[in-house]
């Protein structure tokens, strides 16, 4: 069976094995003759530790058919910032040029901009699917981070519809008010400002909608069998059904398998229990088992044992 | 009779004035003031933060930045010295 749906992502708690299960799911895809592209969104980026090789904030190529990019917030809000800056030297008089700069700084430390300038980046890349890449694969932040990161469309969308009522209904007080007045006249004729937050308002619906076609999205969560990853997992579920996101496979990471001995027997009991747990509760989904590997994963030698696993949940 | 003509065209013009003075130029400098106000008060929604009140998408409107920047600087100063509220609500109405 083959899983046609161009975005994947893979989320959980932190330490669970997002990012290895990432890199060995975009693997299988890319042996398997997909373009495909894994993309990193945590700011904390581990990616190219668990590939073993080195990957930046531009598309580097790993292997065959295999690409992979680190998004860097600060890059990315930099150039948007720049973007502005060269924007505005055509359009505002020389003097209050080092007035906006001031306000871009400020805005540059201000909450939020690291997000939406991922955010930002995550939907250019999603835009690039079809060509060049088959598939994009994503590895995400911690599960409060990219659950924020999933709802922004949403909430934002919401808040700039709003701002786009209430500047049609000035401007429609202000042509009312200029019907005498020439001078207001001139100034009103075309509003900038409601085009520039229509394009905004658009982008985040489109992203929304590919975000929650289960045609072309899906989401993975990573989890391992302890109490903590199976709590958060539930919560993580029931938010990303509110907000329409499609969920895919449960898998589970790093069971510990029987030739680990009398040592891990007592844990091997408790994964036992928290396993059952988990096929009840996450049952409907479809559950992947994933093992505890002999070493860490460090590069391709165990992305590519995963890789022979990971491949379940596409027969879903 | 050119005399005449000019004379009502003066009266015409006199009367034109006189009812725009009376009715229309109150009631427009209303309706610009009402819309200058609601423009004001969507600068506080677009760029509250500059003012210290959080905006979820602060980071989205920058790029309204090299639009609205020539009315910014006013408005902030605006914002800022708000002394007479009352004054400036009264005013509102026609008290005059």
């Amino acid at each position: 069976m083959k899983n046609k749906r161009p975005f994947v992502f893979f989320g959980g708690k932190g330490g669970t094995g997002k990012t290895t299960c990432a890199a060995a799911y975009a693997y299988w895809k890319a042996s398997q003759g997909s373009r495909t592209l894994v993309v990193s969104t945590d700011p904390a980026h581990s990616l190219a530790d668990a590939m073993g090789s080195p990957i930046g904030p531009e598309i580097v190529k790993i292997r065959e058919n295999l690409w992979g990019i680190e998004i860097d917030a600060e890059r990315e809000s930099r150039k948007y910032m720049k973007s502005i800056q060269d924007k505005m030297l055509s359009i505002v008089s020389a003097g209050i040029v080092d007035e906006i700069k001031r306000q871009i700084e400020i805005a540059y430390a201000s909450p939020g901009a690291e997000e939406a300038a991922i955010f930002d980046k995550f939907v250019e890349l999603m835009e690039t699917v079809g060509d060049p890449y088959d598939v994009i694969v994503f590895d995400t932040a911690p599960t409060g981070h990219t659950l924020r990161l999933l709802s922004l469309p949403e909430i934002l969308g919401a808040w700039i519809e709003h701002l786009i009522d209430k500047r049609a209904k000035a401007m429609h007080l202000m042509e009312m008010a200029a019907r005498y007045d020439r001078d207001l006249q001139e100034k009103i004729k075309e509003d900038p400002i409601i085009d520039t937050l229509t394009v905004r308002r658009d982008k985040f619906a489109k992203a929304r909608d590919l975000l929650t076609d289960p045609a072309k999205s899906v989401f993975c969560f990573v989890l391992n069998a302890e109490k903590l990853p199976i709590v958060e997992t539930q919560r993580a579920l029931a938010l990303l059904e509110k907000f329409g996101v499609p969920v895919g496979s449960v898998i589970v990471n790093k069971i510990f398998p029987p030739e680990t001995g009398s040592f891990f027997e007592k844990h091997r009991e408790a994964q036992k229990a928290y396993l059952t747990q988990i096929d009840t509760l996450f049952g409907k989904y479809g559950v992947v088992r994933l093992p505890f590997l002999e070493s860490d994963v460090q590069g391709m030698a165990q992305i590519s044992i995963m890789a022979e696993r990971i491949k379940e949940i596409d027969a879903r | 009779m050119p005399e005449e003509q000019s004379f009502w065209k003066n009266a015409k013009e006199f009367a034109v004035a006189f009812l725009h003075g009376s009715f229309v130029n109150k009631r427009m400098a209303v309706v610009r003031k009402e819309a200058f106000d609601d423009n004001d008060n969507l600068m506080l929604l677009l760029f509250g933060d500059f003012l210290g009140i959080p905006n979820p998408v602060s980071y989205y409107m920058l790029e309204l930045l090299p639009y609205v920047m020539e009315d910014l600087v006013p408005w902030e100063r605006r914002m800022q010295n708000r002394k007479y509220i009352v004054a400036e609500k009264a005013a509102q109405y026609d008290f005059d």
